[in-house]
């Protein structure tokens, strides 16, 4: 209704625009009373015109004027280029307001007596709630896909659109396969290994053993292990049908082991023990089945030591009895090596292990630590021409190192293999490095592969015999400390390495640390830059700087390090930083509260 | 697993080829045959041979 609204303007204005309100009102007939009628001022030209019979630039003057007379009723809006007349239905548009000032949300921004600033932690924590973690359900792909492997797209099963399936008649003479949906075929020809690797069944043996022979080889061996019917005895590389491999029992295992203990009191050949102790001829039918049993059966109960070919046998009795040794523990010993098997063996850096396995041998220059514990690092030069483990849980071999230059001269060492982390060692050296006045630090040896597995060859550079004053290890005391002494040896060596008094005299400064004490290889480093260091820093901030080449005669004297592995501790240590490259001068700054500082003060006062 | 033939996927009712599962009777016959122990490369050949005729029987049927 339009009675209440009051025009403006002159009479024919205010007529003109009771009549567009009209208009404008019944085309908003059915709207919501509050709701914006909107009309192109264009559109009400031409339709007043018509009405009127005028010409549209005179109706567009006339409608214009009486719009522009009511400004409360009309609202104008500039579109592209016309205009938009807006109005309501009682009237004027007026936009609706809501009043949200009671709303929850604005009580919370604007609350009516908001808290001092002083206690706005009571209302806001600034901590993140932890949100509980969800694990992730792994589902494999086989049950995803239905009981079907999806490794590899298309490997296995393939599905078959019908037009290309073959065509079979039924019975009724009609396609079967007409207007049927597409589906899957099993694709049987394919295996997967434990690894996860897919084999082909199509392809030939041989391509399918030259391409995953070792992995097939490996989840075999492991299947047969732990059949869990026990029909399979497997022992190294051969495996048989249990029930065709004799039994030994717990007499016969007694008599092996009292054998190897005492009788012997070195490990034994499987051969040696059969023929031996079980009476079997060796010229036997059955000595080779005889033998694997017995090697089977050892396996359960003793320790096996041999390599491949050389089955030997050993008790742990028998074992911790050879590597007894006051000075260290096999524990602390494989902590010292562990730097091998963090990717700081650098020992491969010039010949490659393909070089290596070519020639056969590998030369390796003792440090002070190697010869005084007679040790050897198992790097992977080494590990070229050494034996492998042929058996699971082997820690250890037992070789023969012959010495050609020396007629008749051998001994037994024992290979630590790497397990579990730890480094891999040889032992048993300190009969030969030491005990011939032979060899010296710095001295470089050749160890040669043989033709027998579990037998090398070690060779020197043979020199004039010469006296020099050398580092050791001083143990008649309560506490062991380093010391010097007059020493004899008639090899060649590398002078820079070799541990005279005049080269590593300072090292008597540093505290003692005992084996389990060096493997803080970062804590060594400072122990050297201030014993050995030229002093560069102050009173209150102590700083060092050492050639990288001393740092390391030093510390390959309190343990086993490989070049790679001191530059890999430089260069992560905080304190230290390469101060010239050229020279290799590195820096260390140390911390004057250090422990290590008060340690090696305390040592020096109880020295003197 | 056993879907119905009338799904039109009755090939699913084929034993799977499992290393490690199938076949081992048949290694163990051969070991039986051999009577000497058996080097684990040879064996594992025998074995792919097991599994290949395994999977053309399942084919087949």
């Amino acid at each position: 209704m339009t009675d209440q609204i009051t025009f403006k303007g002159t009479p024919a204005e205010r007529a003109l625009a009771e009549q567009i309100h009209e208009v404008l009102r019944l085309q908003g007939m059915f709207y919501p009373v509050d709701a914006p009628v909107r009309q192109l001022l264009g559109n009400l030209v031409g339709y007043f015109a018509q009405r009127r019979g005028e010409s549209p630039e005179k109706t567009r003057s006339d409608v214009a004027a009486a719009i522009n007379a009511n400004p409360e009723i009309f609202t104008q809006e500039v579109q592209d280029e016309d205009v938009m007349i807006i109005t309501g239905r009682r009237g004027a548009y007026v936009q609706p307001k809501v009043d949200r000032s009671h709303s929850l949300v604005t009580r919370f921004y604007e609350p009516v007596n908001p808290l001092p600033v002083d206690d706005i932690s009571v209302v806001i924590t600034t901590t993140r709630p932890v949100l509980p973690k969800i694990d992730p359900v792994f589902v494999s792909d086989y049950w995803l896909n239905g009981g079907v492997s999806s490794e590899g797209e298309g490997d296995f099963d393939t599905i078959i659109p019908a037009d290309d399936l073959p065509y079979v008649p039924n019975a009724d003479g009609d396609s079967p396969l007409i207007g049927q949906t597409p589906r899957r075929r099993s694709n049987q020809m394919r295996i997967n290994l434990p690894q996860g690797i897919s084999i082909d069944l199509a392809q030939s043996t041989d391509h399918i053993m030259a391409l995953s022979g070792d992995a097939i080889v490996s989840a075999l061996r492991t299947t047969l292990e732990k059949d869990p019917y026990e029909r399979f005895a497997v022992f190294a590389n051969m495996v048989a049908a249990k029930q065709d491999v004799r039994s030994f029992g717990k007499n016969e295992i007694r008599s092996i082991t009292d054998y190897i203990e005492n009788e012997v009191g070195a490990p034994v050949e499987d051969k040696d023990i059969l023929v031996h102790v079980m009476r079997v001829s060796a010229r036997s039918v059955d000595f080779e089945q005889q033998l694997f049993a017995l090697n089977y059966r050892l396996h359960k109960d003793l320790e096996f030591v041999g390599v491949s070919g050389v089955s030997l046998w050993a008790t742990r009795k028998l074992l911790d009895k050879m590597s007894a040794n006051r000075r260290f523990k096999a524990s602390d010993m494989g902590a010292l090596f562990s730097y091998l098997e963090e990717g700081l063996d650098d020992s491969v850096a010039v010949d490659s292990v393909e070089q290596i396995q070519s020639r056969g041998s590998v030369s390796h220059t003792l440090s002070f630590f190697e010869w005084d514990y007679g040790v050897l690092p198992f790097n992977r030069a080494l590990a070229a021409i050494l034996p492998a483990p042929i058996v699971s849980r082997q820690n250890t071999a037992v070789i023969r190192v012959e010495v050609p230059q020396i007629p008749g001269f051998h001994f037994d060492i024992s290979v630590r293999f790497p397990m579990s982390g730890r480094g891999g060692w040889l032992q048993g050296f300190d009969s030969f490095f030491q005990d011939q006045e032979i060899l010296a630090p710095g001295a470089t040896i050749t160890l040669k592969r043989t033709n027998m597995a579990n037998v090398i060859h070690l060779s020197y550079n043979e020199a004039e015999q010469r006296i020099e004053s050398l580092l050791y290890v001083d143990d008649s005391k309560k506490k062991s400390k380093f010391a010097f002494r007059e020493y004899s040896f008639a090899c060649d060596v590398e002078e820079e390495l070799l541990t005279t008094q005049a080269a590593i005299g300072r090292i008597r400064r540093i505290k003692f640390l005992e084996l389990a004490e060096r493997r803080n290889m970062g804590s060594l480093v400072e122990r050297i830059f201030e014993a050995f260091g030229e002093e560069v820093g102050t009173r209150q901030a102590p700083a060092y700087q050492l050639g990288f080449e001393q740092l390391y005669l030093v510390a390959s004297a309190y343990r086993s390090v490989s070049r790679d592995f001191l530059r890999d501790t430089l260069t992560t240590h905080p304190n230290c930083q390469l101060v010239n490259h050229t020279a290799g001068l590195w820096s260390c700054r140390i911390d004057p509260n250090t422990e290590a500082r008060r340690d090696d003060a305390q040592f020096d006062d109880e020295d003197e | 697993m056993h879907i119905s033939d009338t799904e039109g996927i009755a090939h699913m009712d084929g034993k799977p080829i499992l290393f490690g599962e199938t076949g081992l009777e048949a290694l163990l016959d051969l070991l039986r045959e051999a009577g000497t122990p058996q080097d684990i490369a040879w064996l594992a050949e025998q074995y792919i041979e097991i599994l290949r005729k395994e999977a053309q029987t399942e084919e087949q049927e």
